[in-house]
Protein backbone atom coordinates (compact mmCIF):
# COMPACT_ATOMS: atom_id res chain seq x y z
CA UNK A 1 0.00 0.00 0.00
CA UNK A 2 1.26 3.45 -0.86
CA UNK A 3 2.34 5.77 1.94
CA UNK A 4 -0.24 8.37 0.92
CA UNK A 5 -3.06 5.85 1.49
CA UNK A 6 -1.72 4.94 4.92
CA UNK A 7 -1.32 8.64 5.75
CA UNK A 8 -4.86 9.44 4.63
CA UNK A 9 -6.28 6.58 6.72
CA UNK A 10 -4.23 7.85 9.65
CA UNK A 11 -5.72 11.33 9.34
CA UNK A 12 -9.24 9.91 9.30
CA UNK A 13 -8.40 7.61 12.24
CA UNK A 14 -7.04 10.56 14.23
CA UNK A 15 -10.22 12.59 13.70
CA UNK A 16 -12.44 9.61 14.58
CA UNK A 17 -10.34 8.87 17.65
CA UNK A 18 -10.62 12.46 18.89
CA UNK A 19 -14.38 12.47 18.38
CA UNK A 20 -15.03 9.09 20.01
CA UNK A 21 -12.72 9.82 22.96
CA UNK A 22 -14.73 13.00 23.58
CA UNK A 23 -17.95 10.98 23.57
CA UNK A 24 -16.29 8.40 25.84
CA UNK A 25 -15.12 10.87 28.48
CA UNK A 26 -18.07 13.27 28.33
CA UNK A 27 -20.01 11.56 31.14
CA UNK A 28 -16.88 11.77 33.31
CA UNK A 29 -16.49 15.48 32.72
CA UNK A 30 -18.08 16.47 36.03
CA UNK A 31 -14.56 17.37 37.16
CA UNK A 32 -14.58 20.26 34.72
CA UNK A 33 -16.67 23.06 36.13
CA UNK A 34 -19.78 23.92 34.20
CA UNK A 35 -19.60 20.94 31.87
CA UNK A 36 -21.25 17.57 32.12
CA UNK A 37 -22.74 15.83 35.09
CA UNK A 38 -22.84 17.20 38.59
CA UNK A 39 -22.47 13.82 40.29
CA UNK A 40 -19.88 11.09 39.94
CA UNK A 41 -20.88 8.18 37.69
CA UNK A 42 -21.14 4.67 39.12
CA UNK A 43 -19.39 1.69 37.59
CA UNK A 44 -22.76 0.11 36.84
CA UNK A 45 -23.80 3.20 34.90
CA UNK A 46 -20.61 3.10 32.88
CA UNK A 47 -20.98 -0.60 32.11
CA UNK A 48 -24.62 -0.17 31.19
CA UNK A 49 -23.63 2.37 28.54
CA UNK A 50 -21.83 -0.39 26.71
CA UNK A 51 -25.14 -2.16 26.22
CA UNK A 52 -26.60 0.60 24.09
CA UNK A 53 -26.24 0.40 20.31
CA UNK A 54 -24.96 3.99 20.13
CA UNK A 55 -22.08 3.27 22.47
CA UNK A 56 -21.42 -0.06 20.73
CA UNK A 57 -20.92 1.80 17.44
CA UNK A 58 -18.86 4.53 19.16
CA UNK A 59 -16.57 2.01 20.82
CA UNK A 60 -16.17 -0.05 17.64
CA UNK A 61 -15.04 3.08 15.82
CA UNK A 62 -12.77 4.04 18.72
CA UNK A 63 -11.18 0.58 18.90
CA UNK A 64 -10.55 0.55 15.16
CA UNK A 65 -9.05 4.04 15.14
CA UNK A 66 -7.02 3.39 18.30
CA UNK A 67 -5.60 0.21 16.77
CA UNK A 68 -4.42 2.04 13.67
CA UNK A 69 -3.38 5.60 14.61
CA UNK A 70 -0.71 4.98 17.30
CA UNK A 71 0.89 2.05 15.52
CA UNK A 72 1.11 3.92 12.22
CA UNK A 73 2.86 6.79 14.02
CA UNK A 74 5.07 4.36 15.95
CA UNK A 75 6.02 2.72 12.66
CA UNK A 76 6.99 6.12 11.22
CA UNK A 77 9.18 6.91 14.22
CA UNK A 78 10.87 3.50 14.11
CA UNK A 79 11.44 3.82 10.36
CA UNK A 80 12.99 7.25 10.87
CA UNK A 81 15.42 5.96 13.51
CA UNK A 82 16.11 2.43 12.32
CA UNK A 83 15.13 2.52 8.62
CA UNK A 84 17.44 2.34 5.63
CA UNK A 85 17.56 -1.42 5.30
CA UNK A 86 14.69 -3.04 3.35
CA UNK A 87 14.45 -6.13 5.57
CA UNK A 88 14.51 -4.09 8.77
CA UNK A 89 11.84 -1.75 7.40
CA UNK A 90 9.58 -4.69 6.51
CA UNK A 91 10.16 -6.14 9.99
CA UNK A 92 9.17 -2.85 11.63
CA UNK A 93 6.06 -2.53 9.47
CA UNK A 94 5.02 -6.15 10.13
CA UNK A 95 5.65 -5.76 13.89
CA UNK A 96 3.45 -2.65 14.07
CA UNK A 97 0.75 -4.33 11.99
CA UNK A 98 0.70 -7.36 14.28
CA UNK A 99 0.57 -5.19 17.44
CA UNK A 100 -2.29 -3.17 15.92
CA UNK A 101 -4.19 -6.33 14.98
CA UNK A 102 -3.77 -7.79 18.48
CA UNK A 103 -5.08 -4.58 20.05
CA UNK A 104 -7.95 -4.53 17.56
CA UNK A 105 -9.00 -8.12 18.32
CA UNK A 106 -8.80 -7.56 22.10
CA UNK A 107 -10.73 -4.28 21.82
CA UNK A 108 -13.31 -5.79 19.52
CA UNK A 109 -13.87 -8.72 21.89
CA UNK A 110 -14.18 -6.40 24.93
CA UNK A 111 -16.66 -4.12 23.19
CA UNK A 112 -18.85 -6.96 21.90
CA UNK A 113 -18.60 -8.84 25.22
CA UNK A 114 -19.78 -5.73 27.07
CA UNK A 115 -22.68 -5.26 24.65
CA UNK A 116 -23.72 -8.90 24.74
CA UNK A 117 -23.20 -9.17 28.51
CA UNK A 118 -20.79 -12.14 28.24
CA UNK B 1 39.51 50.06 0.85
CA UNK B 2 37.44 51.43 3.74
CA UNK B 3 39.11 51.90 7.13
CA UNK B 4 38.47 49.02 9.59
CA UNK B 5 35.84 49.96 12.16
CA UNK B 6 36.79 47.39 14.79
CA UNK B 7 38.36 44.01 15.38
CA UNK B 8 36.11 40.98 15.58
CA UNK B 9 37.12 37.59 16.94
CA UNK B 10 36.33 34.67 14.66
CA UNK B 11 35.95 31.39 16.55
CA UNK B 12 36.19 28.75 13.86
CA UNK B 13 35.70 25.02 14.20
CA UNK B 14 38.70 23.16 12.83
CA UNK B 15 38.79 19.46 12.04
CA UNK B 16 40.87 17.35 9.76
CA UNK B 17 39.56 13.76 9.96
CA UNK B 18 42.93 12.44 8.77
CA UNK B 19 44.83 14.06 11.65
CA UNK B 20 42.48 15.19 14.45
CA UNK B 21 40.60 12.93 16.81
CA UNK B 22 37.82 15.46 17.41
CA UNK B 23 36.87 18.97 16.28
CA UNK B 24 38.32 21.96 18.14
CA UNK B 25 37.97 25.75 17.94
CA UNK B 26 40.63 28.22 16.90
CA UNK B 27 40.30 31.98 17.28
CA UNK B 28 41.42 34.70 14.86
CA UNK B 29 41.25 38.48 15.21
CA UNK B 30 40.09 40.14 12.00
CA UNK B 31 39.89 43.92 11.31
CA UNK B 32 36.36 44.48 10.05
CA UNK B 33 35.17 47.31 7.84
CA UNK B 34 31.65 48.29 6.93
CA UNK B 35 29.96 45.93 4.48
CA UNK B 36 32.55 43.20 5.00
CA UNK B 37 31.12 39.70 4.73
CA UNK B 38 31.99 36.56 6.66
CA UNK B 39 33.46 35.12 3.46
CA UNK B 40 35.79 38.11 3.15
CA UNK B 41 36.88 37.57 6.76
CA UNK B 42 37.61 33.92 6.01
CA UNK B 43 39.64 34.93 2.97
CA UNK B 44 41.53 37.45 5.16
CA UNK B 45 42.30 34.70 7.66
CA UNK B 46 43.47 32.34 4.92
CA UNK B 47 45.67 34.98 3.27
CA UNK B 48 47.13 36.60 6.40
CA UNK B 49 46.71 34.42 9.49
CA UNK B 50 46.30 30.73 8.72
CA UNK B 51 46.68 29.26 5.24
CA UNK B 52 45.56 25.81 6.42
CA UNK B 53 41.95 26.89 6.98
CA UNK B 54 39.64 25.08 4.53
CA UNK B 55 36.31 26.41 3.28
CA UNK B 56 34.36 26.25 0.02
CA UNK B 57 33.30 29.27 -2.02
CA UNK B 58 32.92 30.41 -5.59
CA UNK B 59 30.67 33.26 -6.77
CA UNK B 60 30.76 35.61 -3.72
CA UNK B 61 27.27 36.84 -4.59
CA UNK B 62 24.80 34.29 -3.16
CA UNK B 63 24.25 32.55 -6.46
CA UNK B 64 26.37 29.39 -6.44
CA UNK B 65 25.42 28.18 -2.92
CA UNK B 66 28.93 26.94 -2.11
CA UNK B 67 29.70 28.81 1.11
CA UNK B 68 26.93 27.53 3.40
CA UNK B 69 28.00 27.27 7.04
CA UNK B 70 26.72 27.65 10.59
CA UNK B 71 27.37 31.27 11.56
CA UNK B 72 26.53 32.14 15.17
CA UNK B 73 24.32 29.05 15.32
CA UNK B 74 22.31 29.81 12.18
CA UNK B 75 22.70 28.30 8.71
CA UNK B 76 23.78 31.11 6.37
CA UNK B 77 25.79 31.79 3.24
CA UNK B 78 29.13 33.34 4.25
CA UNK B 79 29.13 35.60 1.19
CA UNK B 80 25.68 37.01 1.98
CA UNK B 81 26.28 37.62 5.70
CA UNK B 82 27.70 40.98 6.75
CA UNK B 83 29.77 40.74 9.91
CA UNK B 84 28.58 44.00 11.52
CA UNK B 85 24.95 43.03 10.97
CA UNK B 86 25.51 40.00 13.22
CA UNK B 87 25.98 42.51 16.06
CA UNK B 88 28.48 40.41 18.04
CA UNK B 89 32.18 40.82 18.84
CA UNK B 90 32.71 37.08 18.55
CA UNK B 91 31.54 35.27 15.44
CA UNK B 92 31.39 31.51 15.80
CA UNK B 93 31.60 29.50 12.60
CA UNK B 94 31.00 25.79 12.28
CA UNK B 95 30.49 23.50 9.28
CA UNK B 96 26.86 22.78 8.29
CA UNK B 97 25.30 20.14 10.56
CA UNK B 98 23.72 17.01 9.02
CA UNK B 99 26.63 16.62 6.59
CA UNK B 100 29.91 14.74 7.12
CA UNK B 101 32.90 17.08 7.46
CA UNK B 102 35.63 16.73 4.85
CA UNK B 103 37.87 19.35 6.44
CA UNK B 104 37.20 22.39 8.65
CA UNK B 105 34.18 24.16 7.09
CA UNK B 106 34.00 21.97 3.99
CA UNK B 107 31.24 19.36 4.13
CA UNK B 108 30.37 16.43 1.90
CA UNK B 109 27.19 17.33 -0.04
CA UNK B 110 26.80 13.86 -1.56
CA UNK B 111 23.45 13.30 0.20
CA UNK B 112 22.04 16.51 -1.27
CA UNK B 113 22.90 15.55 -4.84
CA UNK B 114 21.93 11.88 -4.40
CA UNK B 115 18.43 12.72 -3.13
CA UNK B 116 18.06 15.49 -5.69
CA UNK B 117 18.82 13.06 -8.52
CA UNK B 118 16.25 10.56 -7.16
CA UNK B 119 13.27 12.85 -7.88
CA UNK B 120 14.25 13.35 -11.55
CA UNK B 121 14.60 17.14 -11.42
CA UNK B 122 13.91 17.86 -15.06
CA UNK B 123 10.88 18.10 -17.36
CA UNK B 124 9.61 14.68 -18.39
CA UNK B 125 7.54 14.35 -21.56
CA UNK B 126 5.74 11.34 -23.00
CA UNK B 127 5.50 12.65 -26.59
CA UNK B 128 9.01 11.75 -27.69
CA UNK B 129 8.20 12.13 -31.40
CA UNK B 130 6.97 15.67 -30.80
CA UNK B 131 10.10 16.43 -28.80
CA UNK B 132 12.31 15.23 -31.63
CA UNK B 133 10.29 16.98 -34.35
CA UNK B 134 8.36 19.82 -32.71
CA UNK B 135 5.28 21.07 -34.54
CA UNK B 136 4.14 23.76 -32.13
CA UNK B 137 5.21 26.05 -29.33
CA UNK B 138 4.75 24.85 -25.76
CA UNK B 139 2.97 27.88 -24.49
CA UNK B 140 2.89 28.58 -20.77
CA UNK B 141 1.28 31.71 -19.40
CA UNK B 142 3.06 33.92 -16.90
CA UNK B 143 0.24 33.22 -14.43
CA UNK B 144 0.72 29.47 -14.80
CA UNK B 145 4.34 29.99 -13.86
CA UNK B 146 4.00 32.55 -11.06
CA UNK B 147 1.03 30.98 -9.31
CA UNK B 148 2.51 27.51 -9.16
CA UNK B 149 6.24 26.92 -9.23
CA UNK B 150 8.25 30.07 -9.96
CA UNK B 151 9.58 30.69 -6.43
CA UNK B 152 10.79 27.09 -6.24
CA UNK B 153 13.04 27.58 -9.27
CA UNK B 154 15.11 30.02 -7.19
CA UNK B 155 16.66 27.17 -5.17
CA UNK B 156 20.46 27.26 -5.53
CA UNK B 157 21.04 23.85 -3.87
CA UNK B 158 23.22 25.31 -1.13
CA UNK B 159 22.04 22.68 1.37
CA UNK B 160 21.24 25.14 4.18
CA UNK B 161 17.69 23.76 4.42
CA UNK B 162 18.92 20.18 4.68
CA UNK B 163 21.34 21.26 7.36
CA UNK B 164 18.55 22.94 9.36
CA UNK B 165 15.97 20.16 8.95
CA UNK B 166 15.39 18.11 12.14
CA UNK B 167 14.10 15.12 10.16
CA UNK B 168 17.24 14.99 8.01
CA UNK B 169 19.24 14.81 11.25
CA UNK B 170 17.92 11.41 12.28
CA UNK B 171 16.36 9.86 9.16
CA UNK B 172 19.31 9.03 6.94
CA UNK B 173 17.06 8.07 4.02
CA UNK B 174 14.73 11.10 4.13
CA UNK B 175 14.66 12.91 0.79
CA UNK B 176 14.85 16.32 2.45
CA UNK B 177 13.66 19.82 1.49
CA UNK B 178 15.78 20.32 -1.63
CA UNK B 179 14.66 17.16 -3.43
CA UNK B 180 11.02 17.47 -2.37
CA UNK B 181 10.84 21.14 -3.35
CA UNK B 182 12.28 20.36 -6.75
CA UNK B 183 9.90 17.43 -7.16
CA UNK B 184 7.00 19.82 -6.59
CA UNK B 185 8.56 22.43 -8.86
CA UNK B 186 8.36 19.98 -11.79
CA UNK B 187 5.05 18.36 -10.83
CA UNK B 188 3.45 21.82 -10.72
CA UNK B 189 4.85 22.72 -14.14
CA UNK B 190 2.13 22.48 -16.80
CA UNK B 191 4.68 21.18 -19.34
CA UNK B 192 5.71 18.21 -17.21
CA UNK B 193 4.25 14.69 -17.51
CA UNK B 194 6.46 12.90 -15.03
CA UNK B 195 4.22 12.66 -11.97
CA UNK B 196 4.08 8.87 -12.05
CA UNK B 197 7.86 8.62 -12.46
CA UNK B 198 8.46 10.68 -9.33
CA UNK B 199 5.61 9.53 -7.11
CA UNK B 200 7.23 6.14 -6.40
CA UNK B 201 10.09 7.90 -4.64
CA UNK B 202 8.14 10.77 -3.08
CA UNK B 203 5.18 8.72 -1.85
CA UNK B 204 7.31 6.50 0.41
CA UNK B 205 8.07 6.30 4.16
CA UNK B 206 11.15 8.47 3.59
CA UNK B 207 9.39 10.86 1.23
CA UNK B 208 7.17 13.88 1.74
CA UNK B 209 5.05 12.27 4.50
CA UNK B 210 8.04 12.36 6.79
CA UNK B 211 8.14 16.16 6.83
CA UNK B 212 7.18 17.26 10.37
CA UNK B 213 6.64 20.82 9.21
CA UNK B 214 9.19 22.35 11.58
CA UNK B 215 9.65 25.09 8.98
CA UNK B 216 13.37 25.62 9.66
CA UNK B 217 14.12 24.96 5.98
CA UNK B 218 12.09 28.02 5.00
CA UNK B 219 13.61 30.11 7.81
CA UNK B 220 17.19 29.63 6.64
CA UNK B 221 16.74 29.72 2.86
CA UNK B 222 18.94 32.56 1.55
CA UNK B 223 16.87 32.90 -1.64
CA UNK B 224 13.45 33.28 -0.02
CA UNK B 225 12.23 29.89 -1.21
CA UNK B 226 9.65 28.24 1.05
CA UNK B 227 10.45 24.50 0.95
CA UNK B 228 8.02 23.76 3.79
CA UNK B 229 5.21 25.13 1.62
CA UNK B 230 6.38 23.10 -1.38
CA UNK B 231 6.30 19.90 0.67
CA UNK B 232 2.77 20.59 1.91
CA UNK B 233 1.68 21.35 -1.67
CA UNK B 234 3.33 18.12 -2.75
CA UNK B 235 1.30 16.18 -0.17
CA UNK B 236 -1.84 17.90 -1.43
CA UNK B 237 -1.00 17.07 -5.05
CA UNK B 238 -0.43 13.39 -4.24
CA UNK B 239 -3.67 13.10 -2.27
CA UNK B 240 -5.57 14.88 -5.06
CA UNK B 241 -4.15 12.47 -7.60
CA UNK B 242 -5.01 9.49 -5.38
CA UNK B 243 -8.59 10.76 -5.15
CA UNK B 244 -8.71 11.24 -8.91
CA UNK B 245 -8.83 15.03 -8.73
CA UNK B 246 -6.98 17.41 -11.02
CA UNK B 247 -3.75 18.96 -9.77
CA UNK B 248 -3.68 22.74 -10.10
CA UNK B 249 -0.88 23.85 -12.39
Amino acid sequence: MRESTLWLIDLIAAVLLAATVLIHIYPFSSLVSGIGLKEAVTVEAVLSRGKSVHYLVTYLIMVTAASYHPFYRLRLMLLEYYGGDEFREKLISAGCLICGLILFVVGLYSTIALYMGW
Amino acid sequence: MATPLREVTFRIQRFNPEVDKSPYFKEYRVPVRRGMTVLEALLYIKENLDATLAFRYSCRSAVCGSCGMLINGVQRLACATQILELGTDVVEIRPMPNFPVIKDLVVDLERLFRTHRKVKPYLIRRDLDEQENPTKEYYQTFKEMVDTYLQFTCCIKCGLCLSACPTVAYDKEYLGPVALTQAYRYIADSRDQGFDDRVRVIDSPHGCWNCHFAGTCSDVCPKGVDPALAIQLLKKAIIKRRLGLKIRR
